[in-house]
């Protein structure tokens, strides 16, 4: 089972400093917010192109954080990008609760 | 000379010995990479005694027989040398209709720079391009026809002379830096943020988000590095990367993607890009980068 977030890679790369991670976490969560909205409004169809995109840009930014069940699903919607609207509309929902756990996890932590 | 044909397990043995290379850093090796279907109709016996003299006077060399059609060759030590005679090896063994530049056929791969995409390139499957092919399909284009579709996006690279001029003059002012200079071209703004945070204390960092700012930026500011992202909202990275290469060829291009995409990997080398990273972004994986362009600009 995946962590909802695995800060291991971002305590590499900030080493450990607080404040610094206080400030990144901080525009993830924005970064997030727009790549959401974004796939919210892509999930029709004719919208391919833009879903696998957002899709790819998300998984990006969740790789970083080490939000690894979040990379995995959107993974799975850039993957998936060709299924029916319907289908896109789940993976959307689990992608939106995810990042809620995501979202109160780091919250916890500033 | 040994040269071993590894037919079974050569996939196995070959990620296993790059990653090997990779984890004892050892600059000493070198591969190259051929598609077979470049080549006219021969037996692996014929492919082996065609490059057998190339690799006389290598240590170690091997050549690797892959199920998809791939003929990977492994040496150690004189690496311009021996691709050099590889190539020329290969050209005679060229199907007759095939045009492209030797060159662009032989893919180089020193393993220690570029060994996770190598590894990369031997674990994964083919998949093609967005807007070029089907997801997640067996690319069907050849490499060229692919790079030629890639790269003739519509971008405006166009340049005033006042900008070429302005670009030469800080090229001839980039020797005296005190620090190097970084511009990251990334569309997300908290792995711009990240980077920025991580390194402004030692290198001067300039973050863009996109191929148009990214393309303004290098010609004002000539990077020492630039860390590249594939895909960006305007295009295709890989058309940036190009043009970077086409105006400054020895410039020092990263590309950068959170995809495992074999067409990707062959794009860049086909670019003749510098270095790539898969994401997550690591401090190691940059500070690698900037140590093998710090090597190079030694030895250059």
């Amino acid at each position: 089972m995946k962590n909802i977030v695995n800060l291991d890679i971002l305590h590499e790369m900030t080493d450990r400093d607080p404040e610094m991670e206080h400030r990144l976490f901080k525009s993830f969560l924005s970064s997030s917010v727009k790549c959401i909205t974004s796939l919210q409004a892509s999930w029709h169809e004719g919208m391919e192109n833009t879903w696998r995109q957002q899709a790819h840009a998300f998984k990006g930014l969740c790789l970083n954080m080490g939000a690894e069940r979040l990379s995995q699903l959107c993974e799975k919607a850039q993957d998936n990008c060709t299924a029916p609207p319907e289908q896109k509309r789940k993976l959307l929902v689990a992608i939106q609760n995810e990042f809620e756990n995501v979202r109160q996890y780091l919250e916890k932590l500033n | 000379m040994l040269i071993g044909i590894v037919e079974a397990n050569a996939k196995a043995e070959l990620v296993s010995f790059i990653e090997g290379i990779n984890s004892q850093q050892s600059a000493a090796w070198s591969v190259a990479v051929i598609r077979r279907s470049y080549f006219k109709k021969a037996t692996n016996d014929e492919i082996v005694l065609a490059f057998k003299p190339a690799l006389m006077e290598t240590a170690k060399a091997k050549l690797y027989f892959l199920e998809e059609e791939a003929v990977y060759v492994t040496w150690r030590g004189m690496p311009r040398q021996t691709y050099q005679k590889i190539c020329a090896a290969a050209k005679s063994l060229l199907r007759p209709e095939i045009k492209e530049m030797i060159e662009k056929i032989v893919a180089y791969f020193d393993p220690l720079a570029m060994g996770n995409e190598l590894t990369l390139l031997l674990k994964t499957q083919s998949k093609a391009i967005n807007g070029h092919g089907v997801f997640n399909g067996e690319r069907k284009m050849p490499l060229a026809e692919l790079a030629h579709s890639v790269l003739s996006e519509k971008n405006d690279f166009a340049l005033a002379p006042a900008q070429l001029d302005q670009h030469r003059t800080v090229l001839q002012q980039k020797s005296g830096r005190q620090r190097l200079h970084l511009l990251i071209i990334e569309d997300q703004y908290f792995l711009r943020n990240l980077l920025s945070e991580v390194l402004r204390a030692d290198y001067e960092i300039y973050t863009v988000p996109n191929l148009k700012e990214g393309w303004e930026n290098y010609i004002k500011k000539a990077p020492d590095i630039v860390f590249l992202d594939i895909e960006l909202p305007d295009g295709n990275g890989h058309t940036l990367a190009h043009k970077i290469k086409e105006i400054d060829p020895s410039s020092y291009v990263v590309m950068a993607t959170a995809s495992n995409q074999r067409d990707d990997v062959e794009l860049a080398k086909y670019n003749h890009v510098d270095g790539f990273i898969v994401k997550p972004f690591s401090k190691k994986k940059i500070l690698d980068c900037i140590d093998r362009y710090l090597a190079v600009r030694k030895t250059s």
